[in-house]
């Protein structure tokens, strides 16, 4: 369930934004809010204390101002990617809605997800990747194959002659052993 | 009207004023199920559940199979070099060389030089502390001719 129900994706940048140098992906800041109720009582203040500030600061950044009568109060951001984020801030005080404000202007515009990788990178190997020939012979690289000496059976068990000829070598050396050790004499 | 015995109905959606709300958050979850399962509640339930329950059990089983693939790999990387996966982690345990299984895959995978040296480190290591038999037995029953 959820790898499909929860979306994920991997670390993405805007054009690697701040290698260089840092461009405010916050585009447009639109503050929708109403003149009378209690609830939009935070972003008014917000409006009327830090809203100047903001705009200062952030010469790039557009703010607009939507009083709507009997609307609950929203921030809504856009982003240099066309994609846009709102947060509602009904019963906020000025001191959250700052928080919020921040919050936005930081973020990228790319979708909050959970990150498979923590990290990413363009050049994974520097050394080259493995391939089934990195770690072979070179002179392979040149020789014709099929080859006659390369073809050739390699057995992994020792044949019964090696067998034969190995028991004969131990025999004789345990003979010369005992044959030292009696009579001086090996075979 | 008597509700008690509809209430008691197994796999029943509770009723309630959150009812609407309860179903609603179950069904999130039947994103990508085929057919009534995805709409209807008291069907899909059990799918759900279900659902949530391979995730949970998928969660512990990742980091085994995880384990056991890099385990592969690594072993697979070191006979190349004729070292033993098993032996080679021993090497670099006595060389206080402390890389995890997942940093040595990769290494393994896309720096092959690395890893090789890595491999050298360990088998002067394993023949300085006397650990017999360093080359790995010859893997049996691989015809490949000298092609490979």
């Amino acid at each position: 369930m959820s790898h499909a129900t929860i979306p994920s994706g991997f670390v993405k940048s805007a054009l690697q934004n701040g290698a260089g140098r840092y461009v405010c992906q916050l585009q447009r800041l639109t503050l929708v809010f109403c003149k009378s109720s209690g609830g939009s009582r935070g972003l008014r203040d917000f409006v009327e204390k830090h809203l100047l500030e903001f705009t200062q600061k952030n010469p790039g950044v557009v703010v607009y101002l939507q009083p709507r009568r009997h609307r609950p109060p929203k921030l809504v951001a856009e982003y240099l990617n066309g994609r846009r984020e709102e947060i509602p801030v009904a019963t906020h005080n000025d001191e959250t809605i700052c928080q919020w404000v921040n919050h936005l202007r930081t973020h990228s515009g790319n979708e909050t997800v959970r990150l498979r990788k923590t990290w990413h990178t363009d050049t994974p190997s520097i050394q080259g990747p493995w391939t089934p020939f990195t770690n072979k012979d070179t002179r392979l690289n040149v020789t014709q194959l099929p080859s006659e000496e390369l073809s050739r059976f390699q057995p992994t068990e020792p044949s019964a002659t090696e067998k034969l000829l190995r028991l004969a070598e131990q025999l004789r050396a345990k003979d010369a052993v005992k044959g030292g050790g009696e009579t001086g004499t090996p075979v | 009207m008597f509700l008690t015995a509809v209430n008691c109905i197994r796999g029943a959606p509770r009723v309630g004023p959150a009812k609407f709300w309860r179903v609603q958050q179950y069904l999130r979850f039947s994103w990508g199920f085929r057919g009534r399962k995805r709409h209807c509640y008291r069907i899909g339930m059990r799918y759900i559940h279900k659902a949530l329950v391979y995730a949970t059990q998928g969660r512990q089983l990742k980091k085994i199979q995880m384990h056991k693939l890099w385990d592969m790999r690594i072993d697979a990387a070191a006979q190349e070099h004729n070292l033993t996966g098993c032996n080679f982690c021993e090497g670099l345990a006595r060389s206080n060389i402390q890389l995890d299984r997942k940093v040595l895959t990769d290494l393994a995978i896309f720096e092959p030089r690395t890893f090789q040296s890595l491999v050298e480190v360990s088998k002067r290591r394993l023949e300085e502390e006397g650990i017999a038999d360093v080359q790995a037995p010859r893997p049996q029953g691989v015809f490949t001719r000298g092609m490979l």
